[in-house]
């Protein structure tokens, strides 16, 4: 969910994500296109994105501001968790928990 | 070399992971997946490929309705990863790809474990529902009449025809709904714990094959004892029968299809194809109907035949065990005759009806024919002769009768409000005989009747 999102920053169709998310975690991360198009259809569903325009059978999406807080937390919870991480463990010199 | 290749397929929804292997492999050999019916999956022969399939599900999707946008955008988005869609099977999606590493089609476990749920709960849920319904329907008619008559489920294969299946067939859709619940909830775990669905086992395949396969050998067991027992019609009325059944499904199979085919909604298909359905239902049972009266199918055949008094008479009578003309000596000018034949694996059946005109007036001749190998059911059949009446105002008895005049073992008198009247009941170690008469036979006819329904040694 969240490098779809991130993908949504600008218009982009379901394949130019599958791409980008390949390209930018260099292949680290997959989305098939089956899971994309469920999320898609859901993240429409939810107010996230929104649909822009129709190419023929192509679909191209941006993010709403509803996504774009989402993702803001979600960056939020995971900074969290990041900075807990270096706060708690020991070799960091961290306190213990 | 043949084009084209069908296979039953006894797969489910959710064996998604069997499906692209068995795919792959059909591939391999050179068949490739066209298009999945409702019995059969047809495949087209192709050049032997390594290739890959997949699939996917959209809730949208349906039987009745053509593709819809959704999935005409989700085709666009796989054809883009290379995959290319092959067929579909209610919300099933199938795509297969020629890359050598294909992007998954499916990347999140708990979003396939959730749309597998939805098309589990759309099509294979309400339909073994349905036939659970119709199983025990099934099992508490045939076993209803098991119970409360006896004598008339053993008097024909269907009952135990109709029982056995009713309990096989729940015992099948039972397992079948255990195995898919067994599944999800070992995926629902799986996927929390972060891994994939579990495959789902070969049981379900084998149960579906298992079961297959003892329908058709009881039907063949059904079939030969009918037609051991003289139901030879029988026979052809259930082989044209299912014919029938068969035939329909193609036809209301095609009716959807084609108005999916053509771009017709879901409502205006469902509605149509219901239909057609309907009314090719009501034109096959009334067909039947009216053939089995008309032609008199289950009866004995009596063509030629003409009125008197009212009495639908023989020009040439049917021979019986036993006539009036056997008891009196007398010959008659007016003669009608029928017999009917029944029986099961258990037991042998026939009735028979003979009227006559004398110069006295109307005579008649009823008796049925009882022959039973297992002293248990020969006891059933007994006592179901013997047992009062409820619907008769008149206390019924039965008494025992000195069986030697007549050649039997055992013969009992009936009696109506202690009054004796006509009606007997003869009993030899396989064979019991109930006979109705106008008039107490004399002892003569005591001998006659005796050694007409002697059974044989």
């Amino acid at each position: 969910m969240f490098y779809i999102l991130l993908c949504f920053q600008e218009e982009r169709c379901g394949a130019d994500v599958m791409q980008r998310i390949r390209t930018v975690t260099a292949g680290r991360v997959e989305v098939g296109p089956g899971t994309l198009y469920s999320l898609l259809e859901r993240f429409v569903t939810e107010g996230l994105i929104r649909e822009t325009s129709t190419q023929g059978r192509r679909r191209r999406y941006v993010i709403t501001e509803k996504g774009r807080s989402m993702l803001e937390r979600e960056y939020l919870r995971l900074t969290t968790l990041v900075e807990d991480y270096r706060r708690l463990m020991p070799e960091n010199g961290g306190e213990q928990p | 070399m043949k084009k084209y290749k069908y296979q039953m397929e006894h797969l489910s929804l959710y064996h998604f992971q069997a499906i692209e292997e068995r795919l792959a492999a059909m591939e391999a050999k050179g068949w490739r997946l066209e298009k999945i019916g409702t019995f059969f999956w047809r495949y087209r022969r192709s050049e032997p490929a390594q290739t890959h399939y997949a699939v996917t599900y959209r809730q949208d999707a349906s039987q009745f309705s053509p593709p819809t946008e959704g999935q005409q955008s989700l085709e666009a988005l796989c054809a883009d990863a290379g995959w290319e869609k092959v067929a579909d099977w209610f919300q099933m999606q199938i795509f297969r790809s020629a890359l050598p590493h294909p992007v998954p089609l499916e990347t999140d476990e708990a979003l396939r474990l959730e749309n597998i749920r939805g098309s589990m709960r759309k099509n294979f849920l309400p339909s073994h529902l349905l036939l659970m319904g119709f199983a025990l329907f099934l099992i508490v008619a045939w076993g209803g009449q098991l119970l409360t008559d006896p004598v008339r489920f053993f008097q024909s294969s269907s009952g135990w025809f109709c029982l056995v299946l009713g309990f096989l067939l729940a015992v099948f859709l039972l397992c079948s709904l255990m195995g898919y619940w067994r599944w999800y909830r070992k995926s629902v775990q799986s996927v929390a714990e972060g891994g994939t669905c579990i495959r789902a086992g070969r049981g379900s395949e084998r149960l579906s094959q298992g079961f297959l396969g003892i329908l058709i050998l009881l039907t063949a067991v059904y079939l030969f004892f009918e037609w051991c027992r003289g139901g030879s019609r029988r026979v052809f009325f259930w082989l044209f029968y299912t014919a029938a059944i068969l035939l329909l499904i193609y036809v209301v199979q095609k009716t959807r299809e084609y108005l999916k085919a053509h771009g017709f909604s879901k409502g205006v298909n469902v509605l149509l194809t219901l239909g057609v359905d309907i009314i090719l239902a009501a034109a096959l049972v009334s067909g039947l109907t009216w053939g089995v009266i008309h032609f008199d199918w289950f009866g004995e055949s009596r063509n030629n035949t003409y009125l008197y008094q009212n009495v639908s008479c023989d020009y040439s009578p049917i021979d019986l065990p036993l006539t009036r003309t056997d008891l009196t000596g007398q010959m008659y000018e007016h003669i009608s005759r029928r017999r009917h034949q029944g029986g099961s694996i258990f037991l042998a059946y026939s009735s028979c009806w003979e009227i006559v005109f004398s110069a006295e007036g109307m005579e008649s001749l009823h008796y049925e024919i009882t022959d039973v190998q297992s002293e248990w059911l020969r006891q059933i059949v007994r006592e179901d002769y013997m047992e009062a009446d409820d619907s008769s105002p008149l206390k019924i008895s039965w008494r025992p009768e000195d069986p030697v005049p007549w050649h039997t073992e055992q013969v009992w008198r009936r009696y109506l409000d202690g009054e004796p009247d006509s009606t007997y009941l003869l009993q030899w170690s396989r064979r019991i005989v109930a006979l109705s008469l106008n008039t107490p036979p004399d002892s003569a006819q005591k001998s006659i009747i005796g050694i007409c329904f002697k059974p044989p040694a």
